[in-house]
């Protein structure tokens, strides 16, 4: 196990710990940052992966493609922030409500005359 | 859990108290205070999933985990070794030294053609969420009365405008480029941005929209024109690539920073639930902006079972 191993087990243990929290965090903002944290996970072993096969030299495709991902990742960071703040805006709280009874009959009404 | 301090630290300079007074929705154009905020966004985590179930998805995880760093070791023996020799013997012919930057503006300029242009779809996507008033800035007219503050925007941002011409010049032999050079742009930007000194332009400003598709248009105007010469879309004519490639880099790092700053600043302003408010106006908020009229279920009803 050489230290790029380790590189690579970090960035699956990065993914998988903000998974979980996407999974079970309610706050949007958990979820919006989780979601960028999986993301990091993911360069992490991107950068990691290519470079065991020869540490002294990088391979630039990989950096190439994170260094997109990361300017990609910040936008949509950005994106979502702006939605999840655009969510407390319109309904006050930064949780997504399900909403189960808003279609229910009201069962106080008048019957309709027969 | 209370807010940690009173808000006086932040508005001691500001004895009208604009920020969130019913009364002043003529004026207060900007300056929520955090503090009215923080409540809103609070979590104390009680609408998280119950502790067993976190658990069992950790223990869930936990093979996934094994599974996913076994494969992708496999996957990092078995893939073609050939590319970084590849990238080695074209090198000379892209017109930088860098690899990476050979790579990104090169090889592969497609890539970054393309993310310039999701850049732009974001900061658009952003401005349609909310073209209101900004959290941000300074109502104009005021001035920025904070020394420390001052003194290091003096020393920050010409400081950071210098180092990202520096590291746009770079990128062409070294590890820079226009995308770190733009993310210190941005930097500095925001910096001026949260001061107050620079007060962002609205989205509908014609030089944002501009710069901000410079970087695409830049692009695509000189993969376009490098046709006739050379056959193919962004495929540079020799000898043109280094001076095309840092032309390019250039019109990136502003067009970048500028998305960025927008990005930053154009966030929906939150509005503070304020009874005094509701009364008034029950889809106001401080910043004088009327919400649409969303139909909102009352809150005390929605526990209802």
């Amino acid at each position: 196990m050489t230290s790029l191993d380790l590189y690579t087990w970090a960035g699956v243990a990065v993914f998988l710990l903000a998974l979980h929290a996407v999974v079970t965090r309610a706050h949007l903002i958990w979820k919006v940052l989780a979601i960028n944290l999986m993301g990091t996970g993911v360069f992490l072993v991107l950068l990691a992966a290519p470079a065991r096969r020869d540490p002294l030299m990088a391979d630039p495709l990989p950096q190439g493609m994170v260094l997109t991902g990361i300017v990609v990742a910040v936008a949509a960071t950005a994106l979502a922030l702006g939605m999840a703040l655009r969510v407390v805006a319109r309904t006050g709280s930064p949780f997504l409500t399900v909403e189960t009874e808003t279609a229910d009959p009201d069962p106080d009404a008048p019957e309709a005359p027969s | 859990m209370t807010p940690s301090t009173s808000s006086s630290g932040d508005n001691g300079a500001d004895p009208s108290g604009a920020s969130s007074t019913p009364g002043s929705s003529g004026t207060a154009a900007t300056g929520v205070d955090a503090a009215d905020v923080r409540p809103l966004l609070e979590d104390d985590g009680s609408r998280d999933d119950p502790a067993l179930l976190k658990w069992l998805l950790g223990l869930l995880l936990l093979p996934m985990g094994l599974a996913l760093a076994l494969g992708l070791r496999g996957a990092a023996d078995s893939r073609d070794p050939r590319i970084p020799d590849l990238v080695a013997e074209f090198l000379p012919e892209t017109g930088v030294s860098n690899p990476v930057t050979g790579v990104l503006l090169n090889f592969r300029g497609y890539d970054t053609l393309l993310e310039v242009a999701v850049l732009v779809a974001a900061m658009v996507a952003v401005w349609s969420l909310d073209r209101g008033e900004r959290l941000f800035g300074l109502p104009r007219g005021r001035d920025l009365d904070e020394p420390v503050l001052t003194a290091i925007l003096r020393l920050a941002v010409p400081t950071a405008f210098l180092t990202a011409v520096y590291l746009t010049w770079l990128g062409s032999s070294e590890p820079a480029g226009a995308f770190q050079a733009g993310a210190l742009l941005a930097g500095a930007g925001v910096l001026l941005t949260v001061a107050g000194v620079l007060r962002p332009p609205t989205a509908a400003a014609l030089p944002v929209r501009v710069i901000a598709a410079g970087g695409v248009a830049g692009f695509v105007v000189v993969g376009i024109s490098v046709l006739p010469f050379t056959g193919a879309f962004l495929a540079y004519p020799e000898g043109w690539a280094y001076p095309l490639i840092l032309g390019l880099e250039a019109a990136l790092a502003v067009a970048v920073a500028v998305i960025l700053v927008e990005l930053f600043v154009d966030v929906p302003s939150i509005p503070v639930h304020d009874p005094a408010l509701d009364a008034v106006d029950p889809y106001g908020d401080p910043l004088g902006r009327a919400l649409a009229p969303d139909p909102v279920p009352p809150e005390d009803e929605g526990e209802a079972s």
